[in-house]
């Protein structure tokens, strides 16, 4: 039989050794989608900004491309709705596109 | 573990044991938190005598040092706090916004596929990434000597290699009717994205 008193002595045990073991969240999927942009000369595009759009998620943080038109967005969580990827140049939408991003996604964009 | 870590872990733990053992050494009478003599017992000289520090109670010496280790190590154990850096410069002859980067990077070492290391992010070289679309990047580094009153670009030049494209030749897919369509500057929810 339990009594009151170890009862007491074993909740605040537990709660201490609770603090103490390193606890494991299940990190949510995530994928990446990356490429690169070039003209109709398959010449890089550099400078412009590519970001992802979701009907449930919201907006995703940006990409700029490097001097070889190559883009990176990492950390996009895996959803069953596909996002929508912009590219503008400065404030001016230029393209977009639906796409699933599962996994590690290419996606290689070419504009006129 | 590094050897720095290790030796704040040192440091810590000497000062708690001198600190406690202090405490049991009054509590079994060997040592007594009383006047040893009129004259001073314990006297430190510092810095070229200006700084003297006098006690009739050496017992205390045992608390002072004990804390000056606890305390010495949580002041080396701290993270660097790093000041604000002001940036100046100039884009000339460029028609398009420009974005501007500033980054800085820690190599870490690794043998035979492994990495183990512990990175003190301290802000030694600044990389500096302007570009701006239809431009060629330009990349500029400052060293902390450089950099130490704010970082000044001075006057940019960058390399045009395209012209603004016809929206009206790409493809632009049409939203949904009913989708919530968010402008490029509101608030990021989710994912990192790639700067140059």
């Amino acid at each position: 039989m339990i009594t009151r008193k170890a009862i007491s002595l074993i909740i605040p045990i537990v709660l201490f050794v609770s603090f103490l073991i390193p606890i494991n969240v299940a990190a949510q999927p995530a994928g990446s989608i990356s490429g690169s942009v070039t003209n109709m000369y398959n010449h890089p595009v550099p400078g412009v900004t590519l970001s992802l759009l979701h009907p449930q998620l919201g907006r995703s943080s940006s990409s700029v491309t490097d001097s070889y038109g190559r883009y990176a967005i990492y950390g996009i969580p895996i959803h069953s709705v596909p996002y929508y990827i912009e590219v503008y140049w400065g404030s001016q939408l230029i393209y977009r596109s639906s796409v699933m991003v599962q996994g590690q996604t290419p996606w290689n964009i070419r504009i006129q | 573990m590094t050897t720095y870590d290790l030796a704040i872990i040192g440091g810590t733990a000497s000062g708690i044991i001198m600190v406690l053992g202090g405490i049991v050494l009054l509590y079994k009478g060997a040592i007594k938190l009383e006047v040893a003599s009129q004259d001073p017992s314990l006297t430190v000289e510092m810095f070229e005598k200006k700084l003297k520090l006098t006690t009739h109670v050496p017992a205390l010496g045992l608390f002072v040092i004990g804390l000056l280790f606890v305390i010495s190590a949580i002041y080396f154990a701290q993270t660097t706090t790093v000041k604000a850096i002001p940036v100046i410069g100039k884009a000339e002859n460029v028609e398009e916004e420009i974005d501007v980067i500033i980054k800085s990077e820690w190599p870490v070492s690794a043998h035979q596929g492994h990495v183990q290391a512990v990175i003190r992010p301290q802000l030694d070289v600044l990389w500096v990434v302007i570009s701006a679309p239809g431009y060629n990047q330009r990349t500029l580094v400052f060293k902390k000597e450089d950099f130490i009153k704010g970082v000044n670009l001075g006057t940019v030049q960058l390399e045009k290699t395209m012209e603004k494209p016809d929206p009206n030749e790409n493809i632009i897919e049409e939203l949904p009717a009913n989708f919530r369509n968010i402008s490029l500057d509101a608030g990021k929810t989710f994912g990192i994205g790639k700067r140059p």
